[in-house]
């Protein structure tokens, strides 16, 4: 089992005649992923790659397909109108790869989730995999093993790391979610790791974080309290100069909190075995099992 | 994106908020007129407009001391402290050994004595996932360190982002602060409701008072203005983007913008070629974790051309500092013959004379590997990212 998404995950593409989009949703049609309906206002009625069926509203495309999930490419200006549409559509699950939103739109975005039952993944996300099942987003297919363990980063290139890594050591993965790099987003590490969690076929976790905000503790004391699963981790950024913007519009030390030092210390004292460098991710969670 | 004083200044007034009298200075000729607007008073302000903090401790280069901020008693000591500071550099504990460009001087009447000094602030709470509001009495010092002692001192207040800052919020804050004169509290929520706007329809990250000034007649006035922007925003705000003053930023930085690169100047001499700020991150512990210590922070992003790719190279190349180059590439849509073509366009024919190490994985790496090889003898090839490390460190040694 996998969290999430699944092969009976039904994807409508927001944007999908976009350049990156129709990129990705080919690799993902590839890879098995049950692409069933794109959107693009005023292209309604033809299909993409003469399969997908294109609509001008989420809504009809609810209405026609069994849509399940939304995989949005829109760019950066129209894409927190594009979640709140698949919102308004009652899609359960929304994947955001869009980079560079507003997070002034985000702030909107995130008041109607707290009256929705939609979980968001991003914006600024790698997207989610369940090996073997289903990908929705723009990971690499080749470095994933359908296995056990469940990754959660916030970072897409680190992700692909992670996964290479643990690849790399016979270790397959029930589920890969980057939830995105910005400071204002849909679902949070703790989020992820209480999935994974209640995942009966999830064996492990591993959290992949980075400097700015407090997410990680928090998904720290989510461990320490109701975690049993070995669950490993790394944070990206312990030399990071304070104050500067690292490329993710999240990824900032502002104070002591922030910093990857203070965190580290969270993770380890909730029992959360901590990868001394990047290169020792997979390592450091196979030592603990 | 930063700006200066004299602007978040302009842009406070601009939306109702009190703020002290002055006028910003960009040239010597400028002097003159400017004082004559300003009209005179018995004693200046004069403030250096540099992006970095510190300035009142600051030095200049060329040896003028007094720091970025003086006090003059007249009009002839303005001009005097104006001209010296015009197109000087400001070094302060912000600003690395080079300092700042003073491309602006701010002149003001000094207003006291003042009766208090307030914290106004209105930023994204990412750990509540919405706007807030931080006030305290203690205002004109640092806030990161009242908030580490005495966090209490703080009071905070959520604005819920499409309903907006409503009046009740204002009061509420207001009382806290001991503002009790009805003057008082109208200058107040003047200030909270331009702030609030600056930030909500600017799409400021930060709008920042402090000190928000109780002045000898009783009225409050921003003696002192901060607002940065959000840089996912700026596409909407072309009076924003107006404001950019590229001098105070390293030029390496503003060329990498341009191409739409993530580059961070380091002290270091690794430079680093890397897709994913998570991974450029990573690049950057596990080069110090094996004593290398690098040059630049540079997300390439995943979808970038080929001639991002070549400005990329290119920038790192013109770094006098560096000792060897890394290229850590893990490709989902980037592939790894277009950072190749990326990398020969930047070399222009020329032979790289200095070490190159390449690690890459993901879409079309092993073509990539394959063209890099070929084309550059002295290239290593890391399997994965500890080898990087490894290679790196006897790159450097040698």
């Amino acid at each position: 089992m996998a969290i999430l998404v699944n092969e009976n995950t039904h994807i409508l593409v927001a944007g999908i005649t976009g350049r990156a989009a129709t990129f990705h949703s080919r690799h993902c049609l590839a890879y098995g992923s049950k692409i069933v309906a794109g959107l693009r206002p005023g292209k309604g009625g033809q299909k993409f790659d003469g399969t997908v069926p294109i609509y001008d509203t989420a809504l009809e495309a609810v209405a026609e397909q069994s849509v399940n999930a939304a995989l949005i490419f829109v760019p950066p200006a129209g894409a927190a109108d594009s979640i709140l549409e698949a919102i308004d559509a009652k899609i359960p699950l929304i994947v955001c790869i869009t980079e560079g939103i507003p997070s002034t739109d985000m702030l909107r975005v995130r008041e109607r989730l707290r009256e929705s039952d939609t979980i968001l993944i991003g914006p600024n996300s790698p997207g989610v995999i369940s090996p073997g099942k289903t990908k929705l987003g723009i990971m690499p297919s080749y470095i994933h093993r359908p296995g056990s363990v469940g990754v959660v980063s916030r970072s897409g290139t680190l992700t692909f790391e992670t996964v290479w890594q643990l690849t790399g050591h016979g270790i397959g993965q029930s589920t890969c979610i980057g939830i995105g790099g910005d400071g204002i987003h849909g679902l949070s590490h703790r989020d992820a790791i209480r999935l994974f969690n209640e995942d009966p076929e999830t064996e492990g976790i591993i959290m992949v974080g980075e400097i700015g905000g407090e997410e990680e503790e928090e998904a720290a004391e989510y461990v320490r309290r109701y975690v049993k699963k070995p669950v490993a981790a790394f944070i990206a950024g312990t030399t990071a100069p304070p104050g500067r913007r690292m490329g993710h519009a999240g990824a900032i030390v502002s104070g002591k909190k922030s910093g990857a030092a203070y965190k580290i210390a969270a993770l380890e004292a909730a029992g959360i075995a901590v990868a001394k460098n990047p290169g020792l991710i997979a390592e450091t969670y196979a030592e603990l099992i | 994106m930063k700006v200066h004083e004299y602007q978040a200044k302009a842009l406070l007034s601009a939306y109702g908020v009190p703020v002290e009298r002055g006028v910003a200075i960009r040239s010597c000729e400028e002097i003159e007129a400017a004082l004559d607007r300003l009209g005179p008073m018995p004693r200046y302000i004069v403030k250096a407009q540099v992006h970095v903090g510190g300035r009142g401790l600051g030095r200049f280069r060329d040896g003028f001391e007094g720091g970025g901020v003086q006090l003059a008693s007249g009009r002839e000591e303005v001009i005097r402290l104006a001209s010296r500071m015009l197109g000087n550099r400001l070094i302060t504990k912000q600003s690395g050994p080079e300092g700042a460009p003073v491309t602006a001087v701010w002149v003001a009447e000094v207003v006291d004595p003042l009766l208090a000094q307030f914290y106004v602030s209105v930023l994204l709470d990412r750990k509540a996932q919405r706007p807030v509001i931080l006030t305290s009495r203690e205002g004109g010092g640092e806030i990161e360190d009242l908030a580490e002692k005495n966090p209490e001192k703080i009071f905070r207040e959520y604005v819920h982002p499409t309903f907006g800052l409503e009046e009740f919020q204002i009061r509420k804050l207001a009382f806290r602060l001991g503002l009790k004169d009805d003057a008082q509290r109208e200058d107040f929520s003047a200030t909270l409701k331009g702030m609030w706007r600056i930030l909500w329809e600017k799409d400021a990250s930060l709008v920042e008072i402090n000190p928000l000034a109780l002045t000898a007649v009783g009225r409050l006035m921003a003696i002192d203005g901060k607002i940065n922007f959000e840089d996912n925003g700026l596409f909407r705000h072309e009076d924003v983007v107006a404001l950019r003053d590229i001098a105070q930023e390293d030029p390496k930085e503003v060329r990498s913008s341009q191409f739409g690169l993530t580059y961070v100047a380091l002290d270091g001499t690794a430079a680093c070629l890397t897709n994913g700020a998570g991974m450029a991150m990573a690049t950057m512990d596990m080069l110090n974790s094996y004593g290398v210590r690098p040059a630049n922070f540079l997300d390439l992003g995943d979808n970038s051309p080929v001639e991002a790719i070549r400005e990329a190279f290119r920038i790192l190349l013109s770094d006098p500092h560096i000792e060897c180059l890394l290229v850590n590439i893990f490709g989902g849509a980037m592939r790894g013959t277009m950072v190749a073509e990326g990398i020969f366009g930047a070399l222009d024919g020329q032979k790289l004379t200095k070490p190159l190490v390449v690690r890459m994985e993901g879409a079309e790496a092993e073509e990539g590997r394959h063209m890099l090889r070929a084309a550059i003898p002295q290239a290593r090839f890391a399997e994965n990212l500890r080898s990087l490390g490894e290679m790196a460190r006897e790159a450097i040694k040698h």
